[in-house]
């Protein structure tokens, strides 16, 4: 059997985690740049809040019901989530982190009878750990553990633990749940299922294997052998390395000076190349994207390629590329609201042709090493390549962000002797 | 038959390049506590049994002064452990982080400075309200690191 622990409404979780007063109030998160709201907990969903709307459009409203507002804490987040998944691991045998907030466990070896005890202890063990609630859905397979996450959000009795281990239940269940929470089932298939008279996740299972083939081909068939307690999505205990690395932004005001824009560009791949590098990688492609605001006068966006001769995961040259790169698609008198680079073309480090006429690549495996370990060791951005900036203008609007509680020391949280 | 011919050096070499050995030498007698190094004592593999539960915090205030607990202490806070009687623990009171002694005798917790009156506790919501258990109390004696 496989358990789905879902971290409830996380980011908003998180910020009372070192503020018990706000465990009982509303609390929203805001995206980067503040834009959208992207994380309500049920308290906040009571006062009317929507996920996924513009901030500025309910501002009013968060503010006369008095919602505990908050841009988005990445570092907190991040390390949260690390310790959630962490204190999971010790607990099961195999864990697949999934998400920031979600993660599959493996319970084989774990007896039958078992399984919802089980289930309760993982959840009360990461409430008291981590002072984040949790729910715990237990299936054959992971579309099944999924279908029942519906069911500990929706069912209050199960008290945020579901086991799914009669044909019972999983079809009481499956008739209750559209066919749109289904794992897998994105918004255009589940329109298209509709159409069909598929409306339920019930409905889905009893499709002949031959019929979803055809709407959905392999993926949708998949689904169904899953739902119908078959496993076909393998268990990825480990992660497999990135393909491509995509480091974006929006711009906290919007930019119209070539340099103002080289320098967001020179540290988003900075960013990119540091990933990169963690995952011991080198790269053979690059893209660099630029564009306006969509609700501008003039809308303009670009984007251009190029595939170099040798993998890399030189900041230096990454960088020099990318410059090469925006002057080819930057138009002067235009104000940039969002740029971004993606590194492809991924292989491990190590593999692969060197370049014979190229400069000895050891003296900038050494330099970029060092300024891996500095930022490790002294946090990030204490050194960095110059085209990266000082000053930035590109940097983003967290005009309500809460304390680094477990990641700076200046930024621990105090208690009251 | 083969006749065998002297090819001759096309460009000779004037001088010759002789690689440096690029590891260090070693003149003189080994150390005798070569075999004998253990791994350095890490500090806080020593203090943290448990690093997924634990965090740190800083103490504000007076009130346990008592029991050594002076204003700028850094608190090691454990939550994986149980609270017990006479445990120095992190308790949410009127949603404030505070830290107290654990009375679970008279269900109060309990300051270690005269001026500071117990407060009683809910023993249905105790487990509401533990935010962890102190494990240790850094005093710095030549100010904040």
């Amino acid at each position: 059997m496989i358990a789905l622990c879902d971290q409830r409404s996380f980011y908003a979780s998180c910020e009372s985690v070192f503020r018990p007063n706000l465990r009982s109030e509303a609390i929203a998160v805001l995206s980067n740049n503040d834009g959208c709201i992207v994380a309500l907990n049920e308290q906040a969903k009571a006062k009317g809040l929507k996920k996924f709307t513009p901030y500025f459009q309910q501002q009013s409203l968060a503010e006369a019901e008095q919602v505990n507002v908050f841009s988005s804490n990445y570092a907190l987040y991040g390390e949260i989530s690390r310790r959630i998944m962490d204190t999971l691991r010790l607990l099961s045998p195999r864990i697949e982190v999934y998400s920031i907030d979600e993660c599959f466990c493996d319970l084989s070896g774990i007896d039958q009878s078992r399984l919802k005890a089980f289930g309760h202890e993982l959840k009360s063990t990461i409430w008291r750990e981590q002072r984040i609630p949790m729910g715990v859905s237990i299936g054959a397979t992971k579309t099944l553990a999924k279908l029942g996450q519906y069911a500990t959000k929706k069912v209050p009795q199960l008290s945020g633990v579901c086991l799914l281990e009669s044909e019972h239940q999983v079809s009481w269940l499956a008739k209750r749940t559209p066919v749109d929470e289904v794992w897998g089932v994105g918004r255009r298939l589940a329109q298209q299922l509709k159409d069909n008279g598929t409306d339920t996740a019930d409905r889905l299972r009893r499709l002949p294997i031959g019929l979803a083939r055809k709407i959905g081909h392999k993926p949708l068939e998949r689904t169904v052998r899953e739902l119908n307690g078959e496993p076909c999505i393998p268990f990825e205990d480990v992660a497999p390395s990135k393909q491509s690395i995509v480091c974006s932004r929006s711009f906290g005001t919007k930019l119209s000076a070539k340099a103002d824009i080289e320098q967001a560009l020179a540290e988003f791949t900075a960013r990119a190349a540091e990933k990169l590098r963690l995952q011991n990688s080198l790269c053979q492609a690059m893209t660099v994207f630029l564009m306006t605001s969509r609700h501008g006068d003039v809308c303009y966006a670009n984007k251009r390629s190029i595939r170099m001769l040798h993998g890399t995961s030189d900041s230096c040259l990454l960088i020099k590329q990318a410059k090469e790169l925006l002057n080819q698609i930057y138009l002067t008198g235009l104000s940039y609201s969002k740029a971004g680079v993606e590194l492809a073309a991924i292989r491990t480090a190590g593999v692969g042709q060197q370049d014979f006429w190229g400069c000895d690549p050891t003296r900038s495996t050494a330099l970029m090493s060092a300024i891996d370990a500095i930022n490790g060791k002294y946090g990030k951005g204490s050194i960095q390549i110059a085209s990266q900036g000082v000053a930035r203008k590109h940097t983003m609007r967290q005009a309500k962000l809460s304390p680094r509680y477990l990641t700076c020391w200046h930024e621990i949280p105090s208690v009251l002797c | 038959m083969i006749k065998i011919v002297a090819i001759p050096q096309i460009a000779p070499q004037l001088s010759s390049r002789i690689p440096i050995v690029s590891t260090r030498l070693r003149c003189g007698f080994p150390s005798p506590a070569d075999d004998h190094i253990d791994a350095k004592l890490d500090l806080v593999e020593h203090l943290i049994k448990h690093p997924a539960a634990t965090y740190y915090a800083r103490a504000e205030g007076d009130s346990m002064s008592g029991i050594g607990i002076t204003d700028g202490d850094l608190l090691i806070v454990d939550r994986s452990l149980e609270p017990k009687h006479n445990d120095i623990v992190v308790a949410a009171i009127d949603g404030q982080l505070t830290c107290k002694i654990l009375d679970t005798k008279n269900m109060m917790l309990v300051s270690a400075n005269a001026d500071y009156p117990p407060i009683p506790i809910d023993p249905d919501g105790m487990e509401l309200i533990i935010e962890g258990v102190v494990i240790h109390a850094i005093h710095h004696l030549r100010g904040l690191p």
